[in-house]
């Protein structure tokens, strides 16, 4: 079956069996930036991806589904020269260790901040909890999405 | 991926959806939120419905009845100004604790409430707010929770597409819901929803629900005629804990042990107890 | 003392950018055109011998490529330990054997078109298994009669096989025994720890092919790669240069990866096929058929006088390896020898034990080695100690532990499966960990509050202090290259393997600092067996401090090769310095810029490349240190055990990038929580897993973390990178007693048995 729908804000157009998960199409199709083992479980959070704006784990959406919707991957956020101030908070928090969790939180984060521009440290918490991280015990991570709500906050000024 | 898929259907409308659903069937599934098909691949399903582009995405307050479309998903409810207005919020409390906050953007509450795993909080919860769940099969019919789940419910669902969930608004009703978890992000061990009905200071009608027992949710009617027709004091709840305790219809599983169930199903009455009764004192203060 | 310029700071990682960005780093982020899938079939019996195999459907399934299994493939006893050759674990493995030995070991592997094609072969071999009894126990597998799991011929390396003993040992100094009975005081326990699994977010995955000129190439998350390569090269008859081993961005590993799990299968199917091929484990094979934590049984004696020293230390460990021994021997090795070190005031010591197969999933390597399950017992068994003494368990710690300048025999006597190195601890800022960590823990004041902070609700203060190690003395070697380009950066080619851990980063700013640029004039290749020089890999800590002092020692030489060349060119023997990126005459104040001696060194004039190489081994593994405080909440109706305060004080030396090292500790200290929590895998009476799932078993998120704080005792080792030790695995090995000092504290009960499960505790209490 085709599938057409927007992919960080431009149009694409896929072939999917329609069996298929969003997440196996997005990296049968070359976007790399959605990280995960295809558990279909929804549980680690490591393939997220926003969905019309909400985080939702990738390998659990149908890709039928996704027709004529708003997917975005990390991709939305920026890139290696362009870095969107959460990205540049989880570098400076060390909140990066092995990465493979991160496209996601980050995902997370945002969807979060925009909804809730000075989130408490204790709504950060739960809204990173259904996202799994075995590297950095997520110490790191909350700071960051803190130092990040602030960046934002600023730039907002 | 499910390689047994041949068609995944986009219906824009319910007759739409029904006649597809019956065309294919047995060899056809719903998709709501996706999860029941995702996780249990092995279905062999051939054709799928999307659900959607139905209109089943709305949340309205009418007539003492919160309307909530059968594709709205948990996320969307515990950010929604209208359920809050349902029993002082509780409810949207506790929909805010269900699975996690990435699930609760894809488990929409009609899937929920027709996967009806045993360990689930969703049935649990409307059951205890004397849910109804409106289905279509052909034609409109509502029926209660409680009644739908005695008849045979997972066959009925073979012909029919689950649209909208009624929850009376109720004056003077006050609900608490708790659940037993492992760590803070988990399926429950135990669930208990408690609904508190009161006229004149006393609790005129009561309703407990038990769930993931590790069976399927039962109303814990012993305890519901025990506090029926008392006022909510110290003493009462101490005495509903320990009947709790003695006669919660739990059983083991791998994951507790009948005995820890028996504890808990006390422990989570009187927390549920306990924060209705403030509730209750402090609306009545006011 | 000098200052550092780009060490101790907190450099971003230089490969952070790529990450939050999501770059295609990892291993699957990579296709080539007519990549096969593989997929393993698995054994559903604990214990079986397989009678016959027909495979013929399999292949005959239009889209299978290659299907393998013992009968097309050689046979060669091996070990899939990821260590140092010759391995200490036993040779008790094969590519594919005519016998399964737990729920979810390796029949056969299909290699196909799609997954989807793979799976449905996998279904159409038919294997006729005998089932044979299984043991689950280990003591009961020691036993007279017990099924022999390990009976092949070709079995090497084992100390008992028909007992089912992969390893014994008993040995130590002094008499315990004697010197217990004249103890004023004694302690004897017995502590047990779990089946436990790392949960890489990211599964084990490899990829093979072959490049433009016919090699193979195996592009695999691992964090061993020159031992993938040469282990491959035995097992598959292939000459080591014919094989090239890449590691990518790995997603974690702490251990796990410390094997060689599937690189076989990958190679296999590649050699055959002459196509690339890929083979991913699901979560559920991760959980099941990759390797876990050794779940072990730890017995500890230890006395003490009156005078509050300790007179005698037994430690026996019975510790479960699983149905094949890869790193059996080692691990447990370690239990004793990460431990017993560190209260040396003990004048007799004796470590003894036995590892001991059983029909369960494998255990490995596991960030801490045996480090853990060896704390667990003894920290509560010194806990228990001083409440016997009426001591303050500080003060009891404060009066044992190893101090600078001091020693143990244990160094000695315990090493890597065999004798150790011996060693003289040079620094230990143990003493100012604990000071310090106790200050803001505020240990004193919270101990003197009432437990029972509401009805059923206790708070209770626990604490353990612990060391490590820093790579394996006179065993592990790592090496670096640097050279540079004409523009005056360089780049830095190491065959140390970054986990996520941020070695790069580290082994960069060593680089940096002793050349004297800053880090972005540095950049760094990593684990590549062809273009990179060897290095052990990444386990026993060893990246900071091995692979650190390697990059040290070759980053010197570059310099001093760019000095000499200034002299060359500046015709002086001044003396000259190089700081910033340039190069200055101290007496004259000339300088030349790097970029200038570059292009120089290239084109103009006393053409040479400024490269250099060093190796480094060390005849020392010098411990960091720790001092962990816990304050946990207890709710005494249901059970639960909620972590509320953690202060974890550090010594590693001097910490090359804080934040990073900061993260090293915490993610460990939150891996060791849910140790003591809730993380277990279960089985049933059949050997069959009950959670192999994220459903049930049950690791922490960020809603359960406590508050942690993190304090850097800063020493210097005069034997590591600008002072520097390692800090990758020391702190799990905290929370285990910590919590459970904690629980005892609050509640007066002994939790023996991880992990501290609601129930466990309700049953403790007599409350169930």
């Amino acid at each position: 079956m085709k599938v057409r729908f927007k992919l960080n804000h431009s149009e694409v157009n896929y072939e999917a069996h329609p069996g298929e998960s969003l997440f196996e199409v997005l990296r049968r199709y070359g976007n790399y930036e959605v990280k995960g083992n295809n558990c279909r479980d929804g549980s680690c959070g490591a393939c997220t991806v926003l969905l019309d704006g909400v985080p939702v784990p990738s390998c659990t959406i149908l890709i039928g589904r996704v027709e004529g919707r708003d997917v975005e991957t990390v991709k939305s956020l920026g890139d290696m020269d362009n870095l969107h101030p959460l990205q540049r908070a989880f570098l400076e928090k060390g909140a990066v260790q092995c990465g493979y969790c991160t496209p996601g939180i980050l995902l997370v984060a945002k969807a979060l901040l925009e909804r809730n521009p000075n989130p408490s440290k204790e709504e950060i918490q739960e809204e990173l909890s259904g996202n799994i991280c075995r590297c950095t015990g997520y110490v790191q991570q909350i700071e960051a999405v803190e130092r990040a709500a602030e960046l934002l906050r600023e730039e907002n000024k | 991926m499910l390689k047994e898929v041949l068609e995944f259907y986009r219906p824009q409308n319910i007759e739409e959806a029904y006649d597809l659903l019956l065309k294919h069937s047995p060899h056809v599934q719903l998709v709501g939120g996706g999860l029941d098909l995702i996780w249990r691949e092995r279905k062999g399903a051939k054709y799928l419905i999307g659900l959607d582009s139905l209109p089943l995405k709305f949340v309205r307050l009418k007539e003492g009845l919160l309307e909530i479309g059968a594709m709205v998903t948990i996320r969307e409810l515990s950010q929604n100004e209208a359920v809050q207005e349902l029993v002082q919020g509780a409810f949207q409390e506790a929909l805010k604790t269900v699975a996690t906050p990435l699930l609760r953007g894809v488990i929409t509450l009609g899937g929920a409430l027709v996967q009806a795993y045993p360990w689930s909080d969703i049935p649990s919860l409307i059951l205890g707010l004397d849910g109804q769940v409106e289905f279509f099969q052909g034609e409109y019919r509502i029926l209660n929770l409680s009644e739908f789940y005695k008849n045979n419910f997972r066959q009925v669902l073979k012909q029919a597409i689950l649209t909208r969930v009624l929850i009376p608004f109720v004056p003077e009703r006050y609900f608490s819901f708790r659940r037993f978890t492992r760590t803070s992000v988990d399926i429950p061990l135990l669930n208990q929803a408690v609904s508190l009905d009161f006229k004149g200071g006393k609790v005129r009608r009561a309703r407990v629900i038990l769930g993931s027992r590790p069976g399927f949710p039962l109303q814990f009617e012993e305890i519901e005629r025990h506090l029926e027709g008392k006022e909510l004091t110290e003493g009462l709840i101490l005495e509903a804990v320990l009947l709790a305790r003695e006669k919660a219809p739990v059983d083991s599983d791998f994951r507790i042990s009948q005995e820890f169930r028996r504890n808990l199903t006390g422990v989570l009455l009187e927390e549920n107890l306990r924060e209705i009764r403030g509730k209750y004192e402090g609306q009545v203060q006011a | 003392m000098r200052a550092f310029r780009v060490v101790g700071q907190d450099i971003e990682k230089i490969d952070g950018r790529a990450l939050v960005t999501g770059q295609p780093v990892f291993t699957d982020d990579f296709y080539l055109p007519g990549m096969l899938y593989g997929k393993v079939l698995r054994s559903p019996y604990a214990h079986a011998a397989i009678k016959d195999l027909d495979t013929s459907r399999a292949e005959a399934l239009p889209g299978v490529k290659a299907v393998f299994s013992f009968k097309n493939v050689p046979r060669k006893a091996y070990t899939t330990a990821g260590q140092g050759y010759p391995e200490p674990s036993p040779y008790d493995a094969f590519v594919f054997d005519r016998k399964v030995r737990y729920v979810g070991d390796r029949v056969a592997a299909v290699f196909a078109e799609s997954l989807e094609i793979a799976e449905e072969a996998l279904s159409l071999i038919r294997v006729e298994y005998e089932e044979l009894p299984a043991v689950f126990d280990p003591q009961e597998a020691m036993r007279e009669g017990a099924p022999v799991i390990h009976d092949e011929p070709e079995i090497r390396g084992a100390y008992d096989p028909q007992r089912n003993i992969v390893s014994h040992v008993d040995l130590g100094v002094g008499d315990v025994d004697q010197a217990l009975k004249g103890s004023d005081f004694t302690v004897d326990g017995t502590w047990e720890t779990q089946y436990a699994q790392h949960c890489p977010l990211e599964t084990h995955i490899a990829i093979a092919y072959l490049d433009e000129k016919g090699k193979l190439v195996i592009r695999s998350s691992t964090q061993v790669p020159f031992h993938c390569r040469r282990i491959i090269s035995r097992l598959l008859d292939l000459p080591l240069s014919q094989i090239r081993v890449i590691k990518p961005r790995i997603g974690g590993g702490f251990g796990a990866k410390q094997e060689i799990l599937i690189e076989d299968l990958v190679a296999l199917a590649t050699l055959k096929t002459r196509r690339p091929a890929r083979l991913e484990l699901t979560r559920e094979e991760e959980f099941v058929s990759a390797r876990t934590l050794h779940p072990m049984r730890v017995r500890v004696r230890v006395g003490a006088n009156k005078d509050g020293k300790l007179t005698a230390l037994d430690m026996e460990v019975l510790s479960n390896t699983g149905a094949y021994g890869t790193h059996g021997p080692t691990v447990f090795f370690n239990a004793g020898s990460k431990t017993l070190p560190l209260y040396n005031k003990a004048a007799s010591v004796h470590f003894s034990g036995n590892v001991v197969y059983t029909n369960l999933p494998v255990a490995g390597a596991y960030r801490g080695y045996g480090a853990p399950e060896g704390y667990f017992a003894l920290e509560c068994a010194m806990d228990e100690l001083a409440r016997k003494m009426g001591m303050d368990p500080l003060v009891l710690r404060q009066k044992n532990h190893i101090r600078p300048h001091e020693t143990s025999p244990i160094f000695q006597k315990l090493g890597e499966g065999r004798e150790g190195v011996p060693q003289t601890v040079e620094s230990c800022g143990l003493e100012e960990c604990i000071e310090r960590g106790k200050a803001l823990f505020e240990w004193e004041r919270k101990r003197s509050l009432p437990r029972e902070i509401a009805p059923g609700i206790y708070h209770g203060y626990g604490m353990s202090i612990m060391m490590q190690g820093s790579a394996i003395p006179l065993v592990d070697m790592a090496s670096a290259t640097i050279k540079m380009n004409e523009d005056g950066s360089f780049l830095l080619l190491v065959g140390a393997t970054d986990l996520g851990t941020g070695s790069d980063t580290i082994l960069a700013q060593i680089a940096a600092e002793e050349i004297g640029v800053p880090v972005e004039k540095i950049a760094v290749y990593s684990s590549d067996t062809d273009f990179t020089p060897f290095d052990k890999g990444a386990y026993a800590s060893s990246t900071t401090y091995l692979s650190g002092e390697a990059v040290k020692k070759a980053a010197q030489k570059v310099k001093n090769q760019i000095l000499e060349f200034a002299s060359l060119l500046f015709q002086t023997s001044n003396q000259l310095s190089l700081r910033d990126g340039f190069v200055e005459d101290l007496k004259t104040g000339r300088t030349i810029s790097l970029e200038e001696i570059g292009y120089h060194s290239f084109y103009t004039e006393e053409q040479r490349q400024i490269q250099a190489s060093a190796s480094h081994v060390s005849d020392v593994s010098p411990p960091p240190f720790a001092a962990h405080f816990v304050e946990v909440e207890i709710d005494t109706r249901t059970g639960k055990i909620t972590p509320i305060f953690y202060v974890a004080a550090v010594d590693c030396g001097l910490a090359i990038n804080p934040e990073l090292t900061r993260g090293q500790i915490i993610g460990s200290i939150v891996n060791g929580l849910g140790f003591a929590l809730s993380e277990e895998l279960r089985f049933n009476s059949r050997g069959i897993p009950l959670n192999p799932n994220w459903l049930d078993y049950k690791v922490l998120s960020s809603l359960d973390i406590p508050e942690i704080k993190v304090i850097l005792v800063e020493t210097h080792e005069p034997t590591g990178p600008f002072g520097a030790k390692s800090v990758a695995e020391v702190c799990i090995n905290g929370p285990l007693p910590a919590v459970a000092n904690a629980v005892y504290d609050a509640l007066g009960i002994q939790l023996k048995k991880a992990p501290f499960t609601p129930e466990r505790v309700l049953r403790l209490l007599g409350e169930l």
